[in-house]
């Protein structure tokens, strides 16, 4: 392409700068070029494109969302080749998602956000990387929530003489067979994870703050028959994510705390349980002490097998110390160990990228969010013009496809940079007013449900206000059907010079 | 907070003794709902999804048809029509309400509508008919038959009539067993079933003035969507949606009924009359 990125006098300069190359990312750039806008690029930190599905390859991964529905609707693919497809998989799709859509060329590799500055003066947003500067009429920020991995400081960490990593950082160097290997953490990573690795390893330590509620995953491989008819009759795609999307709303009732429906999913749940763990200790540890869906239920067969093979120990305390090869759990119980593996989450409700993001007062984006994250219509953040925010406030969910919130959000900002195109607009700013609005708005919805009310300590509430800050409280239907496309009220609307 | 605002009761009208589920927070800004049930069903059985969710955010007044006292007592529309006005009245004096009707209860509902506009704000119609045709009547006349000869096949039949293909080819065989199990066979459904073939709202519903939903279910076999479309085409005020499922929208689809009634009670007139309504595209 010949470009030159690296002159800071000379930036860059397009009309559409997107952070972030995962879903949010690469659907807002595929989104865009379909529709004819070709001035835009991709910055993304990583060596690839695909987010948290590049990230993320340790033994197991897998989405917990059928891959049918767990894909862009406007990129079905009939070759997935189970109803849960492995996360290589995933990232597969994607690359050639952005490969297929001709986008590759609009992405800058290596290039990590340094700094994310609007200039009132010129109207523009320039963004400085490691890799570049570039500047653009509109910032979409698709960082994701799963992008920075939280790796809690646990004492004497350092002193750890084995190897370490997080799970999304897996550390394919390190072999783990005939070793003694602790996982830190018992949610959706680690429960793929310890049956993947259960096998090869000499020990395994599974260190649980909280027992999870999970579920049986109904998995299966597609026949070439299945993907053929994929194939040859592509509405049979549709159909079935239809079919799968609203069978996933009916248990927004159960987060709703709504019964019959909270009282069948947890007896579904617990009947798993017993099923899988005859009556005793093991059970007993592994009897969640919170409502189903307050943290994220869990889908596996395999998990609670894993535990009771002999060399592997479930221990129902979180990791508190290390010394030398010794992990120490809160209850006290020593373990030696080679490898630690943390599969202890990431920063949702805190993100990193808001600490280099700075709006039009000089305020940064993280001062703003400083008692929790929030933007009208989850997408757009008074004193930030022209940003757009993707998988950000309020878009996580615990009972569908999280691709449907963010598809929504793409054709939302779509059709607000299409209303500025027609009206002669500048710049699009949400107003103070409609946004505390609609943080109200947002804390009645979550009122009543499992995530603010239903005993547990989870990571989609912002521990500084307590409001639920990464999840949509509703329905995801709701979602779309509020947020799907840009209405002006609530925005201050300036005209002003448009770029070609 | 666990919502279950549901108060039942029961209520006498005439020589029926009709039941009454009401619940949700009344706010006068919004039209309460009144919901009737279909053949032989009730508020749980028919609404066991969209009315506890509908009634998070308003009032919403379940209608329980009672069966007439004798066995053989010949029910007619009219019957079922003062159940539900007897309720309305009792339960919700002097107001205005959005009333919505699911297979025998959209005829009802229509009724209502087409006689009472002082009272009716707005109409939604699922999964009902303009007038029993050939195919309604060669059902209706299987069910009866296998009814009266108390046949072991009655409920394999129900089944196979209320629910998609695609639906039963999905589920589970323990749930696929228990699927015919659900079905309440007694005089209630007995003096539906009589009066059902006999349906003719086409005169009827030329009345209806209020804004309505017509929703059809686009894989019935037992009111197909060609029925309900009659009653798009029938009624002035009306708009279309359409809905993947069986006739038993409530087990397959609830939470697009849901949507479906929860939008159009928000804003009746939300879309010009002879709009097609656009489902979600997952």
């Amino acid at each position: 392409m010949g470009i030159v990125d690296d002159d800071r006098d000379h930036p860059t300069e397009v009309d559409v700068i997107i952070v972030g190359a995962g879903f949010a990312g690469l659907g807002m750039a595929i989104r865009l070029a379909r529709s004819g806008e070709h001035s835009f690029l991709v910055l993304e930190r990583g060596a690839d494109v695909g987010g948290t599905w590049r990230d993320n390859t340790y033994p197991g991964v897998a989405c917990d969302v059928p891959s049918h529905l767990y894909s862009f609707s406007f990129l079905p693919n009939a070759r997935w080749s189970r109803v849960f497809s492995p996360g290589g998989e995933i990232q597969e799709y994607l690359r050639r998602a952005a490969e297929d859509e001709g986008i590759l060329p609009n992405v800058r590799l290596n290039a990590d956000m340094l700094a994310g500055t609007w200039d009132a003066v010129g109207q523009r947003w320039t963004v400085t990387t490691s890799g570049g500067v570039y500047t653009g009429r509109y910032l979409v920020l698709a960082a994701g929530h799963l992008a920075d991995e939280k790796l809690a400081q646990i004492p004497g960490m350092d002193s750890f003489s084995g190897e370490l990593f997080h799970s999304a950082r897996w550390n394919h160097d390190v072999s783990l067979e005939g070793k003694r290997v602790g996982v830190v953490g018992s949610g959706a990573s680690a429960i793929q994870i310890v049956p993947a690795v259960a096998h090869q390893v000499r020990e395994l330590v599974v260190f649980q703050r909280s027992a999870p509620w999970v579920v049986p995953r109904m998995d299966g491989a597609y026949t070439e028959a299945e993907k053929r008819l994929f194939e040859r009759a592509p509405e049979t795609i549709q159909d079935l994510r239809n079919d799968i999307f609203w069978t996933f709303e009916q248990q927004y009732a159960a987060r709703r705390k709504i019964e019959p429906f909270f009282s069948a999913i947890r007896k579904f749940a617990t009947r798993h349980l017993h099923d899988q763990v005859p009556e005793g200790e093991l059970r007993r540890r592994l009897t969640p002490d919170y409502d189903l869906g307050c943290k994220r239920m869990l889908i596996s067969s395999d998990y609670y097998p894993a535990l009771q093979q002999p060399h592997v120990t479930l221990e129902a305390s979180p990791l508190a110390k290390i010394d030398g090869t010794t992990a120490v759990s809160a209850a006290g119980n020593s373990f030696e160990l080679d490898v630690l593996v943390f599969a202890t989450g990431f920063e949702a409700a805190e993100p990193p990228f808001a600490h280099h993001v700075t709006g039009k007062d000089g305020r940064s984006l993280a001062a703003h969010w400083a008692a929790g994250m929030h933007a009208l219509n989850s997408t757009a953040v008074p004193g930030f013009p022209n940003m757009f925010v993707l998988n950000g406030p309020n878009t996580g969910v615990g009972h569908t496809s999280t691709l449907f919130l963010i598809e929504t959000q793409v054709e939302f900002v779509l059709s607000a940079m299409a209303h500025a195109r027609a009206g002669d607009i500048g710049t699009v700013e949400a107003t103070s007013v409609a946004e505390a609005g609609y943080q109200q708005e947002v804390r009645d919805r979550s009122a009543g449900t499992v995530w603010v009310d239903g005993g547990c300590k989870n990571w989609y509430v912002d521990p500084r206000s307590g409001d639920l800050t990464v999840i949509w409280p509703d329905f995801a239907y709701v979602f779309r059907d509020r947020n799907g496309s840009f209405d002006p009220d609530g925005y201050e609307l300036v005209r002003g010079e448009v770029s070609a | 907070m666990i919502v279950d605002l549901r108060r039942p009761r029961m209520l006498s009208v005439g020589s029926f003794e009709v039941g009454i589920v009401d619940s949700g927070e009344d706010h006068e800004d919004q039209a309460p709902i009144l919901l009737l049930p279909g053949t032989g069903g009730s508020t749980k059985r028919h609404y066991g999804f969209v009315h506890p969710m509908l009634s998070l955010r308003r009032r919403v007044v379940g209608v329980d048809f009672g069966p007439a006292p004798s066995p053989d007592g010949a029910m007619s529309l009219d019957d079922l029509r003062d159940q539900a006005l007897a309720v309305a009245e009792d339960v919700l004096p002097g107001r205005r309400f959005l009333i919505c009707g699911y297979s025998l209860g959209a005829e009802v509902a229509a009724l209502v509508a087409a006689e009472r506009p002082d009272l009716v704000e707005g109409l939604v119609l699922v999964g009902g008919w303009l007038r029993s045709d050939a195919h309604q009547r060669l059902r209706n006349s299987v069910w009866r038959t296998l009814r009266r000869e108390d046949s072991a096949a009655l409920r394999d039949y129900m089944t196979f009539c209320a629910f998609s293909s695609a639906y039963l080819a999905a589920r589970a065989p323990e749930e696929l067993e228990r699927l015919p199990e659900r079905f309440v066979l007694g005089d209630l459904i007995d003096q539906h079933m009589r009066l059902t073939p006999t349906i003719d709202l086409t005169e009827v519903v030329e009345k209806v003035v209020a804004p309505t939903l017509v929703v059809g279910c686009s894989l019935d076999q037992m009111v197909p969507p060609r029925a309900t479309k009659q009653l798009f085409g029938a009624i002035a005020d009306a708009r279309y949606a359409e809905v993947a499922s069986g006739h038993a929208i409530h087990t397959e689809r609830p939470a697009e009924m849901l949507r479906l009634v929860e939008q159009f009670a928000s804003e009746p007139t939300g879309t010009p009359a002879g709009s097609i309504l656009r489902g979600i595209t997952a």
